[in-house]
């Protein structure tokens, strides 16, 4: 089977101009690489595979057909998640007209400590401890917590995909750091110098 | 002691620099953080629980789409693409305003298949070198050969960071392509219509056969290993220096020319082990005799350097009796799979074999 989890950012951009210039084949490639990640970040949304798997088909549909007018994208990836981002509201709103409001959609991701490493120097009691918090996070800091840590996009990144200005990033990331950090140590020793 | 930014968990959490290092992604940094340590020994403990944080960052993973998806979604949108409509796996509800939608869509779609044909056919005449109306690019971008399956049903394996450049229809008395890269080619008998790889300063020339072509650009040479049949390598550059020697060298089976670029020479020379598909060696590990169906399968791998797919599970049990000492790629999957009752197909360069498994040995007489 193909494996394309080793292709690096640069075969992706040259991947990405190729098809700007109309390159069926790098397209291809292109889809191949980017429909499961973008599978993964949409179905969090909403938790309808035959759904989000239509999006993903409308989001490279019609960036070919816009293609002669795209840049040349910095990171491909970030770009195509928020395709899929906007495409997932707005089809959501042909569904269920009423509850279009875009600030009232879900993030569903359950923090699995179990599957994780446990780090010798951490209890599992702590693990499931930040297990809870995490859980409790409202949906924005959820999301970018995801992108930041699980997809391991910069704040730069995550603002151009979630349509957010740098500083209102960092923010809510530091805000779900703190509330983190509040939970995670009993140790009294927070700071150093 | 050097002078420490960072205080609190939440100073190396917002760290991109630490956040990167942590997730394993980085790469100047790597020993200012390894050694963080041993500057600031008394961070110790918001270091390790920073780090910890991250660690710990395991997101239940959701059933990820299957190889079948992903091909149906790339199938899906380039049959969008071509025209055919569209092929949703769910339809929205139906609404009076979400008709209109619709017939506006089909228009759209409409003008841009008309503005890509056009893009197209301009592409495309631009940047060939092989100066064809339509012409295929492929570049293996994975790390693994790919075969790719010419219009003259010749087969190439292309090795990882090969191109090849050919038109989706030959011309009437020629065959060419270009290449860059390290590539084999198994050519399709033809002799009213040569077969011609062009490959920086090399041309070469062949009429059914087996051979293969090292040509990377940043080599200081070219090699072209022939396995069967005939072939004749020329190198253009060697021309202009006015060497009265016709700068063109025919190459048989296990025999190999190289083409010095820096004094550009072009050699042949005689291999000392024979190549894996010429006759010699077909002969020796191309006779299977209730050979195991997992063996046949490596043999394969081997001698065109492509990996074969299949489960092993399955077909673990099937074996196969047969000569297949003197067919082209095509001709020993298709017999190998009829053998054992199975199918092969090739996406995205890779070959899939998929059948029943067999419950007795099979016999294939050829």
């Amino acid at each position: 089977m193909p494996n394309y989890t080793y292709i690096s950012n640069e075969s992706v951009l040259l991947l990405w101009s190729e098809f700007r210039l109309g390159n069926e084949v790098s397209y291809a490639s292109l889809m191949r690489i980017f429909s499961n990640p973008m599978y993964r970040y949409g179905i969090r949304f909403l938790d309808d595979p035959d759904f989000v798997k239509d999006c993903i088909q409308d989001v490279f549909f019609e960036l070919w057909n816009r293609r002669d007018k795209i840049r040349q994208a910095e990171c491909v990836k970030s770009y195509l998640y928020k395709a899929l981002r906007l495409r997932i509201f707005r089809e959501r709103s042909k569904w269920k007209p009423s509850e279009f409001i875009e600030d009232n959609y879900e993030f569903m991701v359950e923090f699995d400590v179990e599957s994780s490493i446990i780090n010798e120097e951490v209890s599992q009691e702590i693990y499931h401890r930040l297990e809870k918090i995490l859980d409790n996070l409202p949906k924005r800091q959820k999301e970018i917590l995801y992108l930041r840590f699980y997809e391991g996009m910069s704040p730069e990144k995550i603002a151009e995909v979630m349509d957010l200005n740098r500083q209102s990033v960092y923010n809510l990331m530091h805000e779900s750091i703190i509330s983190l950090r509040k939970y995670w140590a009993k140790s009294p020793v927070y700071y150093c110098l | 002691m050097p002078e420490n930014k960072y205080h609190k968990i939440e100073d190396f959490l917002m760290d991109n620099s630490f956040v990167e290092w942590a997730l394993g992604n980085s790469g100047e940094e790597e020993e200012y953080w390894k050694n963080f340590l041993l500057q600031h020994p008394n961070c110790e403990d918001i270091f390790k629980q920073a780090c910890a944080i991250i660690q710990s960052f395991h997101i239940k993973s959701v059933n990820d789409l299957s190889e079948k998806d992903i091909d149906l979604i790339v199938a899906h949108v380039n049959n969008r693409i071509a025209g055919g409509g569209t092929t949703p796996y769910v339809q929205p509800i139906k609404s009076g305003r979400n008709n209109l939608l619709r017939f506006a869509a089909i228009l759209i779609i409409a003008l841009a298949i008309g503005l890509m044909a056009v893009n197209v056919s301009k592409k495309r005449q631009a940047d060939n070198q092989v100066n064809l109306q339509t012409s295929s690019h492929v570049i293996n971008k994975s790390g693994v050969p790919m075969l790719v399956k010419l219009p003259d049903n010749s087969s190439v394996i292309l090795q990882p960071g090969a191109q090849i450049n050919y038109p989706n229809i030959f011309s009437n008395n020629k065959r060419e392509v270009n290449l860059k890269g390290d590539a084999l080619f198994e050519v399709s008998k033809n002799p009213a219509k040569p077969f011609y790889v062009y490959s920086g300063e090399l041309t070469i020339r062949v009429v059914g056969t087996c051979f293969k072509v090292k040509a990377n650009d940043s080599d200081g040479q070219y090699s072209v290993l022939v396995s069967t049949g005939r072939v004749e390598v020329s190198a253009h550059n060697l021309k202009s220096t006015g060497s009265k020697n016709k700068p063109s060298i025919v190459l048989t089976a296990n025999q190999q020319a190289v083409l010095y670029r820096k004094g550009l020479k072009l050699e042949k020379m005689v291999l000392k082990k024979p190549m894996l598909l010429s006759k010699e060696s077909a002969n020796i590990h191309f006779n299977f005799s209730a050979t195991p169906f997992s063996k046949v399968v490596t043999t394969m791998e081997e001698a065109y350097g492509v990996h074969i797919t299949y489960d092993e599970k399955v077909m673990g049990n099937c074996q196969l009796t047969a000569s297949l000492t003197d067919q082209s790629l095509d001709e020993r999957l298709k017999l190998i799979c009829k053998a054992v009752e199975a199918e092969y197909k090739i996406i995205d360069g890779q070959i899939i074999i998929t059948g029943h498994g067999c419950d007795n040995q099979l016999i294939l007489n050829n």
